[in-house]
C-alpha cells in the first residue's frame, strides 16, 4: 500500500506528462500527428498483431485503389504483399520522414512508368509537384509522390497548343522535345521525298498564333497541290499539276518532265517524240514565266519548226508524207513518198521493193548511182555476157517488170552463135539455159548432144552419125519427119512408096526400143507388111510380094498379068470389076479375097 | 573464499560488465549515433531497434538479469533457509553484478531512446543503480559481521584496540615512533565542510599518514615485509577510525538510502510490467 501510494506520487510528480501518452514509443510523424494518444493506438495497431495493412489502407484509400487497380509503385512486384510498416514505420519523431527513398537509385519502372531519356536526369520534384496533379485532394498534400498521370500533357505544356491531340509520344521521345525523333513524316498524308527532306520544317509549317502563343502549324495544312506552298513561276500558264513535270528532287531537274502529259497540248507526242528530251524542242534557258511557251501553237505537221531539212528543200516541206515520228529513217512510209519526184522514177518491181534495198547509206538522200542496173543489182550472170571484159547493162535483156521474161528476142538469139530454128524456136529458154536452178548462157555448147540425149547410142551404128552428129538424121523442126538420112547408105535402099513412108512405120518403137528399132530389121516384105492373101501365092513356103506388087503407092498388082493365068480375060471380063469374080470369103475367121479360082465354068460365076 | 579468489571473482564480474558495455557500444555505435529520425533507414535498424532481434532480446535478457538479481538478493535477506547458501556479502556482490549488467543490456535495449512512460522505468532503473553505487559506499562504511550483521560501537572499539596491539607487535620499529604514528593515526578528521568534502579530505590525510609511516620505517631499515604489514595494519586502523568516526552519520544515511533505492526499483518494475504488457498487447513477442 505504501509502495503503491509512493508509485502514484511519483507518477503524479512526473511534470506535465500524461500517463496515457507515455505508452507511445515515440512521437508520430507529422502526417500522423492527429493520431497521437492512447485512444488512437488501435487506429493503426491490431491488438496482438502489430500493425495491419488493412488499417493503413483503411485511411490511405488512394494507395488502396492503386493496389486494387494494379497500378503504381505499391502494386509492383517489389512492394506487392509487403507490410506497409516495413517501409513506412512511425513513432520515430515528429520530423520523421515516413516516405524516404534514394531518389537517385529509385527504380521508377516499378511505378509502371519507366523513366527514360531526359526524365532520368530530371529532378523528381520537377514532375512530382502539385501543379501537375489533377486530383484535388492529392494536389493539396505537400510532398506527395502520388497523383501524377503518365500522359506527357500532365507535366508538359502542349507545345502545339491543342492542335495535334494529346499523344505526344507518337512523335516525341523523352530524350528531347525537339527534334520529334519518333515523328515519321513518311507516315503522314504527305511523305517527304527529295528536297522536301532537307528543307527546314518551318518553311512549310509556318508559325501561327494559337491561344495567344506562337506555335508551328502542323495540322490542316493544304498539300493537295504544290501551289499550296509554292508560288507558280509559270504565271499559271502551265496549269496546276506541277508534279507532272517537277519532282521533289529539284525545281530545275527535268526528270519529272517525262510525266508531263504532252497529249493534252495541241501537239500530242507520238513515236520518238515521246522519248526525246523536252529541251530538244523547247528552249531550256528561258525564264520560268516563259519556259515551254516557245513552241506554242505549232501544228503537228510543221516538222521544219524544229527539224532541219536534211534534204535541203529538194523534197518540199511535207516531211510527214515520208517520215513518221517513229524515226526519221525508220518506218518511212514508202507509199507516201513520191519517188517519181526524183530522177529515178520507180517502175515495175522497183515500186514494191524496200527503199533500204537500194538506199543503204545513212541518208535516203545520199547520192545513189542509178544509171545502170548494176549500180544496185549484182550481175547474176557473173559476166557471162561480157565482151572485152565489160558486161552489157541488164536493161539489154531485162525490164523493171521483172527479170523474167527477158527482153532477149529470137531475133537477138539469131545473132548469136546458135540461131534458133525449128523446134528450138518453140522451146522455152530454161530448157537449154537452166541447169538445176542456175541460168547459164555462156559455153553451154551448140551441138545437139550438149542439150539432147543420144537415145540411139548402141543401137544405130555410129558410121551413120559420126561424133553423135544428130543432124545427120534429124532436123530442128521435129525429131520425127523431115529426116534427111540417106537410107541408101544401108543395105535396104528405099524406093517407091517406102520413100514416102514414115521411118517409124518400119522402125517401130516397142518396150525394148522406146526410140525405135534401127538395127537387125529383116528385109522381107512380110517382115513389115501383113500378107492378106494367106498362102494363095506361096511358093516353096515363101510368098514373094514383088512378083505382083511394085514399091509404088497403092497395092496395085503392077507386075500381074491376068492373061498369063489359066483364065485370060476377054470380052466383057476385061471390063468387069475384079471383085465381081474374086469374092471375099471368110477363111478361118479372116476375110480373104480368093484370087486363085480352081473352077472356070461360067456357071461357076454366073447363074 | 580467499582474498585473492575474491578479487578474481570481483574482477571477473566487473570485467564482464565492462566488456559487455563496450562490446555493445562498439557493436551498435553507428546505429546509436544515428539520430532518432534517421534510425529507421539505418541498414541494421531491424537488428538494433528496441523491438528488433537484438534490441528486444537485450531488453528481455536485461530484465531477467535484474529480476533475478533483485528478487534473489531480497530472498536471501528475507528467507533464513537461504542463509546456508553463501555469505550475504557475495550475494550482494552478485546482486550488484546482475543489476549492473542488466541495466547495461537495458540501456542498449532502449537504443538510447528515452521517451514515454517506459523512460520512467528506465530512469528509475538509473536512479536505482546510482543509489546502489552510493548505497554500496555507505554500506561498507558500516562495519558488519561476516554474516552481515552491523557491529556496535563497543565492538568496534574492541576491534580497534586489537588492531593497535597487533600493529605494535610488528617489531622493528621504535616504540616512540609507534606512539608517534598512533597519535597521527588518531588525527581527527576535518570538521568544516560537508560530509563528502570531509571524507575526501580525510582520505588525503590518511594516505599521507600511511606514506609517512612507510618512509619512517624505511629510514629505520625495517625489512620490507614488516613495512607492508605495518602499513596494512595502519590502513585498517585508520579505516576503522574513520568508520567509527562516521558510524552514526552513515547509519542515518543508510536509513534514508533505502527510501530511495527500493521505491525506485518498485517504480521501475511497475512500469516494466506496463511496458511488457503493452508490448505483448500489440503483438511484439520478440522471436516467439
Amino acid at each position: 500500500m505504501r509502495i503503491a501510494s509512493l508509485l502514484f506520487a511519483v507518477l503524479l510528480l512526473l511534470p506535465g506528462m500524461e500517463l496515457a501518452a507515455q505508452i507511445s514509443p515515440g512521437d508520430l510523424s507529422r502526417a500522423h500527428a492527429q493520431l497521437e494518444g492512447i485512444s488512437n493506438c488501435t487506429q493503426c495497431h491490431v491488438l496482438g498483431a502489430k500493425v495491419s495493412n488493412d488499417k493503413c489502407l483503411a485511411c490511405h484509400d488512394e494507395i488502396k485503389s492503386l493496389i486494387q487497380s494494379k497500378a503504381g509503385y505499391h502494386a509492383s512486384r517489389d512492394v506487392r504483399g509487403k507490410e506497409c510498416a516495413s517501409c513506412h514505420s512511425d513513432h520515430h519523431g515528429r520530423n520523421f520522414a515516413m516516405t524516404r527513398f534514394d531518389e537517385e537509385t529509385f527504380n521508377h519502372r516499378l511505378t509502371g512508368y519507366e523513366l527514360t531519356g531526359a526524365h532520368q536526369t530530371t529532378d523528381c520534384r520537377a514532375c512530382h509537384q502539385p501543379d501537375n496533379i489533377n486530383d484535388r485532394e492529392l494536389k493539396a498534400r505537400s510532398g506527395t509522390w502520388l497523383g501524377l498521370e503518365t500522359r506527357c500533357i500532365d507535366c508538359h505544356d502542349d507545345g502545339h497548343q491543342p492542335s495535334l491531340g494529346n499523344d505526344c509520344a507518337q512523335c516525341h521521345t523523352t530524350t528531347n522535345f525537339s527534334p520529334a525523333s519518333k515523328f515519321d513524316h513518311a507516315k503522314t498524308d504527305f511523305p517527304l521525298v527529295g528536297q522536301h527532306l532537307t528543307v527546314a520544317c518551318k518553311e512549310c509549317h509556318a508559325t501561327e498564333i494559337r491561344q495567344g502563343k506562337p506555335v508551328p502549324k502542323f495540322s490542316n495544312i493544304a498539300f493537295a497541290n504544290c501551289n499550296s506552298c509554292h508560288d507558280d513561276p509559270h504565271n499559271s500558264q502551265l496549269g496546276t499539276s506541277c508534279n507532272q513535270c517537277h519532282t521533289e528532287q529539284s525545281f530545275t531537274a527535268t526528270a519529272g518532265l517525262s510525266r508531263f502529259n504532252h497529249n493534252q497540248t495541241g501537239f500530242p507526242l507520238k513515236g520518238r517524240h515521246r522519248r526525246v528530251d523536252c529541251f530538244s524542242c523547247h528552249q531550256a534557258n528561258l525564264p520560268a514565266s516563259r519556259i515551254f511557251q516557245d513552241k506554242a501553237f505549232i501544228p503537228t505537221n510543221d516538222c521544219a519548226a524544229c527539224h532541219a531539212d536534211v534534204h535541203a528543200g529538194k523534197l518540199g516541206t511535207a516531211c510527214a508524207d515520208c517520215h513518221t515520228e517513229e524515226g526519221f529513217r525508220g518506218r518511212m512510209d514508202p507509199y507516201k513518198f513520191d519517188h517519181n519526184r526524183t530522177s529515178f522514177a520507180l517502175a515495175g518491181k522497183h515500186q514494191a521493193v524496200d527503199c533500204r534495198k537500194c538506199h543503204v547509206s545513212d541518208r535516203m538522200t545520199d547520192p545513189l548511182p542509178h544509171n545502170t542496173c548494176a549500180a544496185c543489182h549484182q550481175d547474176y550472170h557473173q559476166g557471162d555476157f561480157a565482151t572485152a571484159g565489160r558486161s552489157p547493162d541488164c536493161v539489154e535483156c531485162h525490164a523493171e517488170t521483172g527479170f523474167s521474161p527477158s527482153l532477149f528476142t529470137l531475133e537477138d538469139h539469131a545473132k548469136t552463135a546458135f540461131p534458133l530454128d525449128g523446134g528450138h524456136l518453140a522451146t522455152p529458154c530454161f530448157a537449154c539455159h537452166l541447169t538445176g536452178d542456175k541460168w547459164r548462157f555462156k559455153d553451154i555448147g551448140n551441138r545437139c548432144v550438149d542439150c539432147h540425149e543420144d537415145v540411139h547410142k548402141g543401137e544405130i551404128n555410129t558410121k551413120y552419125y559420126p561424133l553423135q552428129a544428130c543432124e545427120n538424121c534429124h532436123v530442128t523442126t521435129a525429131w520425127l519427119g523431115d529426116n534427111k538420112f540417106d537410107h541408101n547408105q544401108t543395105t535396104f535402099a528405099l524406093q517407091g512408096e517406102h520413100l514416102n513412108t514414115a521411118c517409124a512405120a518400119c522402125h517401130q518403137q516397142d518396150a525394148e526400143k522406146p526410140h525405135g528399132r534401127f538395127a537387125g530389121l529383116a528385109q522381107a516384105c512380110t517382115a513389115c507388111h501383113e500378107n492378106i492373101h494367106g498362102n494363095q501365092f506361096e511358093k516353096a513356103g515363101q510368098t514373094d510380094c514383088t512378083r505382083c506388087h511394085s514399091f509404088a503407092a497403092g497395092w496395085e498388082a503392077t507386075y500381074f498379068n491376068h492373061n498369063l493365068t489359066p483364065f485370060p480375060l476377054t470380052g466383057k471380063h476385061a471390063e468387069v470389076a475384079c471383085s465381081a469374080c474374086h469374092l471375099e470369103t471368110v477363111v478361118q475367121g479372116v476375110a480373104t479375097v480368093t484370087y486363085k479360082l480352081e473352077r472356070f465354068e461360067c456357071r461357076d460365076c454366073h447363074e | 573464499m580467499t582474498q585473492t579468489t575474491h578479487r578474481i571473482y570481483i574482477g571477473t564480474l566487473v570485467s564482464i560488465v565492462v566488456l559487455v558495455f563496450f562490446y555493445l557500444l562498439f557493436h551498435g555505435l553507428s546505429y546509436y549515433n544515428t539520430s532518432l529520425e534517421e534510425r529507421f533507414y539505418h541498414p541494421n535498424h531491424d537488428w538494433f531497434k528496441p523491438s528488433g532481434a537484438m534490441g528486444h532480446g537485450l531488453g528481455i535478457a536485461g530484465t531477467l538479469l535484474i529480476l533475478i538479481g533483485v528478487f534473489g538478493y531480497r530472498a536471501k535477506k528475507r528467507y533464513r533457509w537461504l542463509a546456508r547458501f553463501g555469505r550475504l556479502k557475495y550475494w550482494l556482490e552478485f546482486h550488484i553484478f546482475l543489476c549492473s549488467l542488466g541495466p547495461v543490456l537495458i540501456l542498449f535495449h532502449t537504443a538510447f531512446k528515452f521517451g514515454g512512460i517506459v523512460s520512467v522505468s528506465f530512469w528509475s532503473m538509473i536512479v536505482v543503480v546510482a543509489s546502489g553505487i552510493v548505497g554500496r559506499f555507505i554500506y561498507v562504511q558500516i562495519p558488519r559481521t561476516i554474516e552481515g550483521r552491523e557491529l556496535s560501537l563497543a565492538e568496534l572499539q574492541q576491534m580497534k584496540n586489537q588492531l593497535s596491539m597487533s600493529l605494535a607487535g610488528v617489531g622493528g620499529v621504535a616504540a616512540s615512533n609507534y606512539q608517534d604514528l598512533l597519535t597521527r593515526a588518531q588525527v581527527k578528521a576535518p570538521q568544516e565542510g560537508n560530509l563528502l568534502s570531509r571524507i575526501i579530505r580525510k582520505y588525503g590525510v590518511d594516505r599521507a599518514t600511511v606514506q609517512e609511516l612507510k618512509v619512517t620505517l624505511q629510514q629505520h631499515q625495517t625489512p620490507r615485509p614488516k613495512i607492508r604489514e605495518a602499513t596494512y595494519l595502519l590502513r585498517k586502523e585508520l579505516s576503522l577510525d574513520n568508520r567509527i568516526e562516521r558510524l552514526h552519520v552513515m547509519q542515518k544515511l543508510f536509513k534514508y538510502w533505502h527510501v530511495a533505492h527500493l521505491p525506485f526499483a518498485l517504480i521501475m518494475l511497475f512500469i516494466l510490467v506496463i511496458h511488457v504488457a503493452i508490448t505483448l498487447a500489440f503483438g511484439y513477442r520478440w522471436i516467439f
